[in-house]
């Protein structure tokens, strides 16, 4: 391997040209499939390839070379009419353009050497006319970017973003010079009042001695009055220099984060490229629309949700898009119509997905949430629309009962919610039957910015997202009622439970009465509690800052930011915190069955259930509170790992595919620490193949079931069994 | 194909040059050189650090307290806009916790890239030790699998100061923090 510093940045140069005209070669394919034949397009095309070949050669990267050629060939020949790029044709020139962009990533190209070859020679038997081979098989396409993220980050910015940014910060440099004339302002007005000061004196000594001071009070009186214009002149300058300086550091703000932002655009390519690909696969006829291409995305956030989306196009080919003849039977257009639009709507950003296919049937929903033991049929009756459709998030959940190629790929409906809530997003569906789907993202515009809720907790400042705020209120302290010791206000025709919010961050409370008390009504899907608060110190912009990676995840806290005096504050994870406040809520209820059970003269023992699925952890969370466990629930592994470390459990029944963390992580975290390496741990999880199981009991896990066991005792079983009970008694 | 000044190959001879120069033992001054530190006071104990993993010192600003982490976490700071990690060094290092502290202070430190404040009790300054004055830590703080302290220079005047290993010592905010 060459090892020549000189050689490596080429190399980056290369890969840096390699995506832009893989983009441009991309794009201009799946065009020429609608156009056959544009000699625009292919003119485009061949200076593309043919730039590519003439950069792969200048840093000797002869596959490169070879395939580009072999790509520049055949557009060569398609200009003369000597070929016709039918659709077999530009898949296959498509996958050379994977090639191309896994060539210029991969650090190794010589061990592609193979596929380039069975790239080149199916080219050259296009060309020579005869019947097109069978495509090679290539390997799936890993995706090219993200290969070379050493440790320094680069970003690319556009030099007129940044020329304005620097613009911006020479003015604020020479605007903080001015900041001198105010301290010779102010110097001056010293001496002028030093200079009054003595002429009062001299004025009250005379007066003392019996002259006459009338004229030296006259002289005061002038002298005062110049003192005020100083004051006056001064004032007015600094008013306009803060007005100036304010909107400078605006400006200098909006320009430093224009530098994040990316049109929307910019994934427009592979999102084509995903719909025409899928289509072409299934064998549907779909027009796929882009609308909002210039809308500004931060550039870390359009990074994240690139795969979400890439998901939810192809699900919306896969589940929704009809072949053309049941369209047709159906009275509909025998091409489907897929559209995504991304717009800034009341400060988010929305990206809407929708397309025009079967939609989703809500019996046959039913019948399958039923079929997975999700709930009974009763229940399943009474969900509504939008409860109904919030199934389809959960983990390994799916409307087809075959695994296709398209839904196998890893990213599920869950994974799409769960990146777009770490995102601080909500993404919603919506759908009727026969009629088509739609997905509507909403998103945070930039990832560093938003407004806030800013309030104290314990004496110190917290904030949450104003968007997570339901509402704020200040309630006279003789309202606040309570049953069974839990605390409640009466908010409109509904009880919600109130609880102090240093209890649940685990602060010093300030036990001091007070009148009235401040409330903050928050709600997650988890259901709506009142948090109460020191103070309210406001609301405003924040600047986001994420916490010392170090830390790891710390519960209820998702960032940290400052505040206008420039003290430090924590962002609330409002999901979490929430969480935090039920189990706190539960935690109450469980205590008071723990000590009915305890007349048996045995303490129940804890158990901590970890699943991200509220089903799942509710069904397992009975199961063991009715055979005399104490349990505590967890909603993912991260969450578990906070709660197991504290060692006063028992036992813990995770599940493996969660977000942050997952079971198996989890497990090998318990499993490798001195204090809680005796603590049993059973997998329960949705994947039944011997090799999932082996990981799970290499991890060290001591059960490894499937959740086909809460019906057959399994889990029950295994339970008494690593606690080393009889399970009857 | 002609290329940029910067993306020239370097000359053998250059190469030849640089290979050597970065080979050669680095000069040291003449006569005994002397270890300079970084003083500062936790407690009732002093601890010096190279100067080179002081970033700067600052007058103690508010700590916003960081819920859910043990007492070696004093929370976080601003440090020059920056939310920064700012560690009780009283409980990182294990020393009783100074009662009045006169001049509390904020040490900004940094390691391989990571950024850490500490809570100290006062800071000294820069001071220089001689080598052989170096006397090896109390056999009780190694046997406790604590010690984050390579040597202490005992002083003529005062206490000694515990020359401190930052390798470890990061170390063990890493440890804190988690």
């Amino acid at each position: 391997m060459n090892q020549d510093l000189s050689n490596f940045s080429m190399r980056e140069l290369f890969l840096t040209e390699s995506e832009t005209q893989c983009r441009l070669l991309s794009d201009g394919l799946v065009a020429l499939e609608i156009r056959p034949g544009d000699p625009a397009l292919l003119e485009s095309l061949m200076r593309a390839a043919h730039s590519l070949k003439g950069a792969a050669r200048i840093i000797g990267l002869d596959g490169a070379v070879r395939v580009a050629h072999a790509m520049e060939d055949a557009f060569v020949s398609a200009q003369r009419g000597g070929i016709v790029l039918d659709s077999a044709a530009i898949d296959r020139l498509l996958r050379g353009v994977d090639l191309l962009s896994r060539l210029a990533s991969v650090e190794s190209p010589d061990e592609m050497k193979d596929e380039v070859e069975a790239f080149v020679a199916g080219a050259a038997a296009q060309k020579n006319d005869t019947a097109i081979p069978a495509a090679p098989t290539v390997a799936e396409p890993t995706a090219p970017s993200g290969n070379a993220d050493d440790d320094v980050r680069s970003l690319r910015v556009a030099a007129e973003s940044l020329d304005q940014l620097l613009g911006s910060a020479g003015e604020s440099l020479v605007a903080s010079r001015r900041i001198r004339n105010f301290s010779s302002d102010f110097w001056r007005l010293h001496a002028h009042q030093r200079k009054t000061a003595a002429l009062l004196e001299s004025a009250i000594a005379s007066a003392s001695a019996g002259e006459d001071v009338s004229a030296t009070l006259r002289q005061l009186q002038t002298m005062i009055e110049s003192g005020d214009r100083i004051v006056l002149a001064g004032l007015a300058d600094f008013e306009r220099f803060e007005r100036n300086s304010s909107q400078l550091s605006q400006r200098l703000y909006g320009q430093a984060l224009a530098c994040r932002m990316r049109p929307f655009g910019a994934i427009a390519s592979s999102l084509r490229r995903a719909v025409r690909d899928t289509a072409r696969r299934l064998e549907r006829e779909v027009t796929f629309e882009i609308r909002g291409e210039g809308t500004d995305v931060d550039r870390d956030l359009l990074e994240k949700i690139e795969s979400p989306l890439l998901h939810l196009v192809r699900n919306a080919i896969d589940h929704g898009i009809e072949p053309p003849g049941e369209r047709i039977a159906a009275g509909k257009p025998a091409s489907g119509r897929i559209s995504i639009e991304a717009s800034h709507s009341a400060g988010f950003l929305v990206i809407r997905i929708s397309d025009d296919g079967r939609g989703v049937d809500s019996a046959d929903l039913r019948s399958r949430i039923v079929a997975r033991g999700l709930t009974d049929a009763g229940t399943a009756e009474k969900l509504a629309g939008g409860e109904l459709l919030e199934f389809l998030f959960l983990p390994g959940f799916s409307l087809r009962s075959e695994v296709t190629e398209i839904s196998g790929r890893g990213v599920g409906l869950d994974v799409v919610q769960s990146t777009v809530r770490e995102a601080r997003g909500m993404v919603r569906i919506s759908s009727d039957h026969g009629q088509g789907t739609s997905f509507v993202l909403q998103l945070p515009i930039s990832l560093s910015v938003m407004k806030a809720l800013i309030f104290e907790i314990a004496g110190e400042p917290y904030a949450v997202p104003l968007a997570r705020v339901d509402r704020v209120m200040s309630v006279p302290a003789a309202d606040i009622e309570s049953i069974e010791g839990a605390q409640y206000v009466n908010f409109g025709q509904s009880r919600i439970g109130i609880v102090d919010g240093a209890l649940v961050l685990a602060r010093q409370t300030q036990n001091e009465p007070r009148e009235a008390v401040d409330i903050l009504l928050l709600s997650s899907g988890e259901g709506r509690f009142g948090i109460v608060v020191s103070r309210f110190l406001g609301e405003g912009e924040i600047v986001v800052q994420p916490l010392d990676r170090r830390l790891g995840r710390v519960r209820d806290i998702a960032a940290a930011a400052l505040t206008e005096d420039g003290s430090s504050m924590l962002l609330l994870d409002v999901e979490e915190f929430i969480l935090s406040v039920r189990r706190l809520a539960a935690g109450g209820q469980l205590h008071g069955i723990t000590a009915k059970s305890s007349e048996a003269g045995k303490a129940a023992r804890q158990i901590l259930v970890v699943d991200d699925s509220l089903t799942v952890r509710e069904l397992e969370r009975k199961l063991l509170s009715s055979l005399g466990y104490a349990v505590e629930v967890a909603v993912d592994g991260m969450d578990a790992w906070n709660a197991a470390r504290t060692g006063r459990f028992a036992a813990v029944v995770t599940d493996v595919d969660m977000p942050r963390m997952d079971g198996i992580e989890l497990t090998r975290l318990i499993k490798n620490d001195p204090r809680l390496r005796d603590t049993p741990v059973i997998i329960v999880s949705y994947k039944d193949r011997e090799e999932d199981r082996l990981r799970g009991l290499d991890a060290g896990a001591d059960y490894y079931l499937t959740k086909g066991s809460f019906q057959d005792e399994g889990l029950a079983r295994a339970v008494a069994d690593v606690l080393g009970e009889d399970p009857q008694s | 194909m002609k290329t940029a000044f910067f993306q020239r190959e370097p000359s053998a001879a250059d190469r030849e040059r640089w290979r050597s120069e970065i080979a050669a033992p680095p000069p040291s001054a003449n006569g005994a050189s002397r270890l300079v530190l970084f003083v500062f006071r936790v407690g009732g104990e002093r601890f010096g650090i190279e100067p080179a993993h002081v970033e700067h010192t600052a007058p103690l600003p508010g700590i916003h307290s960081m819920p859910h982490r043990g007492v070696s976490v004093a929370g976080v700071v601003n440090v020059r806009g920056t939310v920064t990690l700012c560690f009780s060094l009283a409980d990182v290092l294990g020393c009783a916790a100074c009662p009045v502290a006169n001049r509390p202070m904020l040490l900004v430190l940094i390691h391989e890239g990571w950024r850490v404040a500490c809570r100290v009790d006062d800071a000294e300054g820069v001071s220089s030790f001689s080598p052989s004055a170096l006397q090896t830590t109390p056999t009780t703080l190694e046997a406790a699998g604590r010690s984050h302290v390579r040597g202490i220079f005992e002083s003529g005047s005062g206490s000694g100061v515990g020359w401190l290993d930052v390798e470890s010592l990061f170390n063990a905010f890493d440890a804190a923090a988690r």
